[in-house]
């Protein structure tokens, strides 16, 4: 395995689509969930916590170009074999490519989870991940080129789900979130903690990096990507506070759906059947992108057929997404998945950048 | 697949001719060969001329030909001649143009059939054929399958110099480039790639260019088989290439950087590439006013969308979420279902199938009985479905207003795939409500965002995003500002005209200085 | 191995098998829920429930059925037992609680509610006197739920009715240091109307106040956009500037009233360990009507209306802050005000019953007359 890619100019994508392929890999499920986990910790001052970790989330990316600038043409693989050889490169590499499959799985069960709460309560699971991992596999198998494309367009066709937010923004009862600055440092900083399962995703950059053209400019669209991301997150957290109350947020699992049920109109009555459904679009691009991460992985270290893995990865997902149901047991796995992540995806490449300067600052020594 | 296909390719080689009959002859000869070849027409004429000691061999199919033609500018001066004839003789000396010489019999027949006169002089090393061929063909008509409102109404018809004609005349440009292809084993058809030398991007060309040469078939019905043969993938319901029978969306197309076929005995042109909300741009767009224009292209967008939702949710929405539907809709629609004794779906399905058949028919009947047709079956049994409680009313006008929707995309291919689409919908919407909808939605913009128009991506310019040519697809923009050719096509000339800069913003009172 | 895979796939779904559906016509839904109290005891409900049918053959698509239960979600599938269709929850427009019902508290029926996707968040609270179900079952109304909703959304829409939607009772109660209030529905008539406004502490119905009060309330805790108001002022500051070309005896009150009200108000913690409240509102208004004819050409009689209807205004505030401390609840939310200055401490809404009575609260009207219309 080299530690540098090549790619065909064909399979190229421009740098501004990482904007839309980081926003919708952490939006995923995790927003409709989040603002209870951040309440829990920060109380009414949550949102500076979602603000501390946005801004964590930036320089998460701004080491992450660094460490990537330092190769030609690189992905975390190559960067791991360059840094630790090859056994234990390898080794982190199929680490992170499980930890991506539990991730993935974690975003399969939590949709199955929301639909059969929000429309059908019998709908079997089986049927449901069956579809997503039908649109899954149809759309890894176009390549990156569709894949980014399914990101792109469907980030654009789900926004307006966002405008209908007006209404609870409105309802807000300010006196929530007096008084200000209750919070402690550390009950903040457990709070922006509480975000992680919501913004991860970012790892995507350290595998797509190869494929950009242009990649002096890929770090800004990254950066306003993740800033979208938190200012989402940041949004939806001020108005569940603002807007369910402490003791309905403490008891709801996913607040933000309980907000668009009290959106209602003359033609359409109910809001939140609308925007459960149409989640399976916001929802679908990050199991293709972490798909595709996977099958890319696979291919890059064991150098195994993209389309064997992608077929043996969804029909793993396809039993893993029938078998789970509890309810106890996902809300566990999930949290599980987010704590693994913070270390994976937002402490690791932090790690990794200073590894990368010494083994440089090494090789020159040995040269000179 | 593909080893399937190399089969079928190879089944196509063009029949060798065991053996080449050669000139010269003798005039007796001749007529026996030409005979043999075109297995004894019996409209065959041979007249043999005798001049100056020579033996001419005049030989035409008489149907195929202009007789009075033949008769003044062929055999008069032939047999008023002064000297001997020679091939060149009769080549430069004849009063026709378009002679051409042949040295083979079956080269000749070929020529005979498309309405040539062959002129044979006896023992000479080749034949000269002239085309006098007679045109019994349809002359330049109104438009029937894509009617437009405002803008030139000519439509192609079947002959293929017509069409070059009136091309030709819309476009006049000497860099109209008409490249030649004769595509078809056993049953040649001329087909014709047009394009602008200066605009049309080099690769799109050569493309199209290999896809003709090679195809490799043994006939050519219609321009609409040879799309289905050079189309990127067969796999999908949407058409890939444009195909119109309006001189004025080919020439329009084809001086905006795009490829033009014409073939030979089609009265439609493909035009290519094309991107799926190309399918909804209609050339009115470009002669009305550019905000009437947007308005018609955006309700054309929102009509192809209710088309294949509309009847879908419709079904979702009775048999599983009735949450969704307020409360006052929901005692009308509740009391006109409960007369109906079937399932939502079903009620859906037979209905829709109703409108199916109502257009088809309307299709093959004649335009007056169609007429009738249309309307007895829209009204009449419409309205007795409700009465017989097998429809309830609310869904005849979701049905009807879906199926007209779908009618309002400008290309009929289209508008028919937008019908096809709906079928699987229903079903979805039928099994698991709204997210069965989704889904179905979900695998149509993967579906899209996978198709190739002649190598460029279908999605274009939503997806690869190209901003500036937003203004060329989805919507329009006065032509002061929007003075640029589509970027996304890579034509060799991507400004129309320079932008009009105003020198100096206007006050409200200006004194004229 | 890829056939392998879809067929095992196809061989699950199949296993699996579809949804079931609810098709409309095969349901009943319903539209308002009314409970009274059967047993005090043993807790037992008396539900009524009213719901729409599609039956081609009925008069009217509306039944009304009854049932007796425990709980709320039992009161359903007791009530199914009793109808051909399956009554189905998710448009519900009203939940109507018996008086007696209210005052020993009313969340506990209304958490499956929060708890349930099924059933829709705008709906209305309401307190039923005597019971539910006599005003569910009044005769003179075919429509009852479709009557009620639009009672409702009338008033709220003119500004009569505070906002009394299920979520803002959820989060008044929810909220340590405010009451929530929901309209009391009597019949006259054979017919529903809203007669009073309850008040309640927590959960549980106290008293009830009467329009007039409410609007006091209203005037603090939502900011009016064209309201409508009468008002009683003494007719004797007046006496000069009322044309009376009458021999009627002169009567001692002046009937005004205020029309296309805009009004703000603020609350401010003066003093947070004394819990001395400042209330000031700023109310605009037009005044439209008058029982005697006064002529105002001067900003003298305009002036002298201002500030007799602004001591009008905090003289009745006084009266309903002192009924208010009586009953010890707090609609307006002095408590929520207390809460959001004081940092790291709880208050609960214990704690704020105790504190409620103490509290002082010095009101501060200023009423600004910016048309005066028709009258001269």
């Amino acid at each position: 395995m080299n530690v540098n890619v090549k790619v065909k100019h064909g399979s190229r994508i421009q740098s501004f689509y990482l904007f839309f392929i980081l926003v919708n890999i952490q939006t995923g499920t995790g927003i409709i969930g989040a603002p209870r986990y951040i309440y829990e910790q920060a109380k009414q001052d949550g949102w500076l916590s979602v603000i501390i970790a946005g801004l964590f989330v930036h320089f998460v990316v701004f080491m992450m170009f660094l460490t990537l600038k330092q190769y030609e043409n690189t992905d975390i693989f190559g960067i791991q074999q360059d840094l630790f050889g090859k056994l234990i490169g390898k080794l982190l590499g199929t680490i992170f490519i499980i930890y991506i499959f539990a991730s993935l799985l974690s975003v399969l069960i939590n949709y199955i989870q929301i639909v059969q709460y929000f429309i059908h309560p019998i709908l079997s699971p089986w049927l449901l991940s069956f579809l997503l991992l039908i649109l899954v596999v149809y759309s890894v198998l176009g390549g990156i080129r569709v894949i980014v494309g399914v990101a792109f367009v469907f980030f654009v066709s789900t926004l307006y789900i966002l405008f209908f937010l007006y209404h609870p923004l409105l309802e807000m009862d300010l006196h929530r979130f007096q008084p200000f600055f209750e919070a402690s440092p550390m009950e903040l900083m457990e709070g922006a903690r509480a975000t992680s399962y919501s913004l991860l995703g970012l790892e995507v950059v350290l595998f797509i990096y190869p494929f950009i053209d242009d990649k002096k400019k890929a770090q800004l669209p990254s950066q306003l990507g993740v800033a979208i991301t938190a200012l989402f997150l940041l949004l939806v957290t001020i108005i569940s506070i603002g807007f369910m109350g402490r003791e309905r947020l403490a008891d709801s699992y996913w607040p933000i759906l309980i907000f668009y049920k009290f959106i209602s109109y003359e033609i359409i009555e109910r809001f939140d059947l609308i925007v459960v459904t149409a989640w399976m679009m916001v929802v679908l691009p990050v199991m293709i992108l972490l798909t595709w991460m996977m099958t890319y992985g696979m291919k890059r270290m064991y150098n195994i057929r993209q389309k064997k893995t992608l077929f043996i990865i969804c029909f793993l997902l396809f039993i893993g997404g029938g078998l789970m149901k509890e309810q106890v047991m996902i809300t566990n796995y999930t949290s599980y998945v987010g704590q693994i992540g913070f270390w994976l995806t937002f402490i690791y490449p932090i790690i990794l950048y200073p590894l990368v300067r010494i083994k440089k600052a090494l090789k020159k020594e040995g040269k000179n | 697949m593909i080893r399937k296909r190399k089969r079928k390719q190879l089944a196509y080689e063009q029949p060798k001719t065991k053996n080449e009959v050669h000139f010269p002859l003798e005039s007796e000869q001749t007529k026996q060969a030409i005979q043999e070849q075109l297995q004894n027409e019996s409209s065959l004429i041979f007249k043999e001329v005798n001049v100056q000691d020579q033996t001419i061999v005049v030989c035409y199919i008489s149907y195929l030909i202009e007789q009075t033609q033949v008769d003044s500018n062929l055999l008069a001066p032939l047999i008023d001649s002064k000297e001997k004839w020679t091939t060149t003789r009769l080549e430069t000396n004849l009063p026709i143009g378009n002679g051409q010489q042949y040295d083979t019999i079956e080269q000749v027949c070929s020529q005979l059939i498309k309405g040539s006169v062959v002129v044979y002089i006896e023992n000479e090393k080749s034949a000269i054929t002239y085309s006098i061929s007679k045109n019994e063909r349809r002359s330049v008509e109104k438009p029937e399958r894509e009617s437009i409102v405002v803008g030139p109404q000519s439509a192609f018809s079947e002959s293929l110099e017509t069409n070059l004609n009136v091309v030709r005349s819309r476009v006049q440009s000497n860099e109209l480039v008409t490249e030649s292809f004769n595509i078809g084993a056993r049953l040649p058809t001329e087909v014709r790639l047009v394009y602008l030398k200066s605009l049309a991007n080099d690769e799109d060309v050569q493309t199209m260019r290999q896809r003709l040469n090679n195809l490799k078939i043994d006939d050519l019905e219609d321009a609409s088989v040879l799309v289905q043969y050079i189309e990127d993938t067969n796999k999908t319901v949407f058409p890939l290439f444009y195909l119109t029978e309006l001189v004025d969306r080919f020439s329009y197309g084809v001086s905006k950087g795009k490829i033009g076929v014409l073939v030979d005995g089609s009265p439609e042109a493909i035009v290519a590439p094309t991107t799926f909300w190309g399918f909804f741009e209609s050339t009115e767009d470009v002669y009305f006013r550019w905000s009437v224009a947007t308005f018609f292209r955006m309700l054309r967008f929102a009509a192809m969308f209710i088309s294949f939702v509309l009847t879908p949710v419709y079904v979702a929405v009775v048999t599983y979420h009735y949450e969704v539907i307020p409360t006052n809709l929901l005692v009308t629609l509740g009391e006109s279902r409960s007369q109906v004794p079937f399932p939502p779906i079903l009620e859906v399905l037979f209905l829709e199938l109703i409108i199916e058949l109502l257009r088809e028919a309307g299709a093959r009947l004649p335009t007056k009985v169609g007429q009738t047709i249309g309307i007895v079956g829209g009204i009449v049994l419409g309205q007795a479905a409700v009465d017989a409680g097998l429809t309830s009313s609310v869904l005849i006008i979701v049905i009807a207003m879906s199926a007209l929707a779908s009618f309002t995309a400008p290309s009929y291919l289209m508008g028919s795939a937008v019908r096809v689409i709906r079928y699987p919908l229903i079903l979805l919407a039928g099994l698991i409500g709204l997210v069965g909808v989704t889904f179905g939605i979900c695998l149509l913009i993967i579906h899209l965002l996978k198709l190739k128009s002649l190598g460029r991506p279908y999605f274009l310019p939503v997806y690869p995003f190209i901003f500036k040519d937003l203004d060329n697809s989805l919507f329009r923009l006065p032509f002061s500002i929007s003075n640029r050719r589509s970027i996304a096509l890579n034509t060799k000339d991507p400004i129309r005209y320079q932008e009009r800069k105003s020198k100096k913003p206007k006050d409200i009172e200006d004194w004229g200085e | 191995m890829i056939r392998i895979v879809m067929t095992l796939c196809l061989v699950m779904l199949s296993l699996s098998g579809c949804v079931p559906g609810q098709q409309i016509e095969q349901l009943g839904i319903i539209t308002s829920y009314g409970v009274d109290l059967l047993d005090e005891e043993e807790g037992t409900l008396d539900n009524t429930i009213l719901y729409t049918q599609f039956d081609p053959e009925a008069p009217q698509p509306m039944q009304t059925i009854e049932s007796t239960s425990s709980t709320y979600l039992d009161a359903i599938s007791a009530a199914n037992l009793k109808t051909s269709y399956k009554l189905v929850t998710g448009h519900i427009s009203l939940k109507l609680f018996g008086k007696e019902m209210a005052e020993k508290g009313i969340m506990r029926l209304l958490s499956p509610h929060l708890r349930d996707a099924e059933e829709p968040a705008n709906i209305y609270i309401a307190v039923g006197e005597p019971t539910a179900k006599e005003i569910l079952m009044s005769k003179g109304i075919t429509d009852v739920s479709k009557f009620l909703d639009q009672l409702f959304e009338n008033n709220i829409r003119e500004e009569i009715l505070p906002k009394s939607n299920f979520m803002d009772f959820v989060h008044n109660v929810d909220d340590p240091g405010v009451d929530p209030i929901q309209p009391v529905i009597t019949i006259k008539n054979d017919k529903p109307v809203i007669d009073q406004i309850g008040l309640f502490q927590q959960d549980q119905y106290v008293a009830s106040i009467s329009p007039d009060e409410t609007f006091l309330v209203k005037l603090i805790i939502e900011d009016f956009r064209a309201g409508k108001r009468e008002i009683i002022l003494p007719r004797a500051p007046f006496d000069p500037f009322i044309q009376n070309d009458t021999d009627e005896q002169p009567k001692e009150d002046l009937y005004l009233t205020l029309d296309e009200i805009r009004s703000s108000a603020d609350i401010s913690l003066e003093d947070k360990k004394q819990l001395h409240y400042q209330v000031n509102v700023d109310l605009e208004a037009r005044l439209m009507e008058s029982s005697e004819p006064i002529k105002i050409d001067s900003d003298k009689v305009l002036n002298l209306l201002e500030t007799e209807m602004s001591r009008k205004f905090e003289e009745q505030y006084e009266q309903l802050t002192n009924k208010l401390k009586e009953l010890n609840v707090d609609p307006i939310g002095f408590g929520t005000h207390y809460n959001a200055e004081t940092k790291h401490e709880d208050l609960t809404d214990e704690k704020w019953r105790e504190l409620f009575p103490t509290t002082t609260i010095n009101y501060n009207v200023n009423v600004n007359i910016i048309r005066h219309g028709v009258i001269e």
